[in-house]
């Protein structure tokens, strides 16, 4: 999982293990902050939504550590509460204004000039094909294809069954497929 | 395009946002302001069980302070009073709404408030049903505070964190429920924004209560398992259909009557 392995969980608590509540929640914030400010900038659309939505985060586990088991569940907390928060910022900013970030292609990544172009072209039309989706299977394919997260570890971060897991991911992967048949 | 094709795009596309965010964020800056508002609301914490464990002697003090040039006043400022008065409304709206009294709940919200309140699969205008859902399944609230978050010119935002009571998990010895929390944005003393997070995973109610009940309601009620859940056979969403309130109430009480004797029906 590119969020958060194992090993990284494990470092975490033993690095976590002995602080005060204020001190290990600032070095989470230290460690996880920018990870989940790009999780969140997936899930809403707009930076300073998504950095909002990451604060949020952590004022609920600061008030919330003392009722945490371990740091593992503070890091599978933050997540969930990344995921949950994009969902409300995401409803209430659809009923009000979209604003969406714009892909800019990697220089590096461009063969010439007419083939980034279509490269970027392409990249902001799924992307654009991605925000139009229901809010559900557009977390499951963040989790899934950022994340790099199982069926079972979306089902876990959602709090829904791994077989709906599997359903809304097929669907997504279909209205994407067929957003991008329909442009080109 | 395979499928292949699309997912490995959808990949590189979602990497490459992601960075870009990640690449814009300011992390020490960000801290430095969580830290600020985490002490502030310390802080006023603080002051308010002083206030609360100190009132005979706050009362004594304040008649004393009625005679002139005796006792100086307190010099330390007070919390802004926009954050007090949008930490009450927000407060007085959660006791409405685990009161299940949904017109005292409705005097709280602007006409315009956007609701995300713990189901909204009918839409904002439909909260209510919500509230119905959660009273016939034995829903109770048990507000632990109401914390101002920060304030913008869109209002001021407050979270208040919750434990829970549902299912008659407090009849059955479980729970309640904690990490759960409301999230609001009060303006001119109206609340004009409300959302939820819970966390039915990380703390326990999921696999204690949600899924035991899911497990019975399919045996021993399979008919009406397909009325009360809208997502059925899959068992994630409840239906708020007035006839699936119904048997959610019913069965609910059937449930804990017959494990409240340690019963597993």
């Amino acid at each position: 999982m590119r969020g958060v392995s194992h090993v990284d969980e494990v470092r975490a608590a033993d690095e976590l293990a002995g602080l005060g509540r204020a001190d290990a929640v600032a070095s989470l914030f230290r460690s996880q902050h920018r990870r989940l400010v790009g999780l969140a900038a997936l899930l809403v659309d707009d930076r300073a939504v998504a950095e909002d939505v990451v604060q949020d985060a952590f004022v609920g586990l600061y008030r919330r550590w003392r009722h945490l088991r371990d740091p593992n569940a503070a890091v599978a907390y933050l997540n969930r509460a990344v995921v949950n928060g994009g969902r409300d910022r995401l409803r209430g900013g659809q009923r009000a204004a979209t604003r969406r970030l714009m892909m800019v292609p990697r220089a590096e990544t461009l063969e010439s000039a007419e083939q980034g172009a279509i490269e970027h072209d392409e990249a902001d039309r799924l992307w654009r094909a991605l925000t139009r989706l229901p809010t559900r299977q557009r977390q499951v394919l963040v989790l899934r294809y950022y994340l790099d997260q199982s069926e079972a570890e979306i089902a876990e971060t959602l709090q829904v069954s791994p077989g709906s897991i599997k359903r809304h991911a097929s669907r997504g992967i279909d209205a994407l497929a067929r957003s991008m048949e329909a442009g080109s | 395009m395979t499928t292949s094709e699309l997912e490995r795009r959808l990949a590189a596309v979602l990497d490459q946002h992601a960075e870009d965010a990640m690449n814009e964020t300011r992390t020490d800056e960000l801290l430095t302001r969580f830290e600020a508002d985490t002490e502030r609301q310390a802080k006023r914490r603080r002051k308010g069980w002083a206030a609360g464990g100190l009132v005979a002697v706050a009362a004594a003090a304040a008649l004393i302070a009625w005679l002139p040039g005796t006792v100086s006043r307190d010099s330390q400022p007070a919390p802004p009073a926009q954050e007090r008065g949008a930490e009450q409304t927000a407060a007085a709206f959660v006791d409405a709404y685990g009161s299940f009294d949904r017109e005292r709940a409705a005097s709280y919200l602007a006409d315009d408030a956007v609701l995300d309140l713990w189901v909204d699969q009918y839409g904002d205008d439909h909260w209510q049903r919500g509230n119905r859902w959660l009273e016939a399944v034995q829903a109770k609230f048990l507000l632990d505070s109401c914390d101002t978050i920060r304030r913008s010119s869109e209002g001021t935002y407050v979270s208040c964190a919750y434990k829970l009571h549902a299912f008659g998990s407090d009849q059955l010895g479980k729970g309640p429920y904690d990490l759960n929390t409301f999230s609001f944005a009060v303006k001119d003393g109206k609340i004009v924004e409300a959302g939820q997070v819970q966390s039915p995973g990380a703390n326990g109610f999921g696999q204690q209560m949600w899924g035991p009940f899911v497990d019975w309601v399919s045996k021993a009620y399979p008919r009406d398992a397909a009325v009360m859940y809208a997502d059925w056979p899959v068992g994630d969403v409840q239906s708020e259909t007035p006839r699936s309130i119904e048997l959610w109430r019913k069965h609910v009480e059937d449930y804990v009557e017959t494990h409240a004797g340690g019963g597993t029906g």
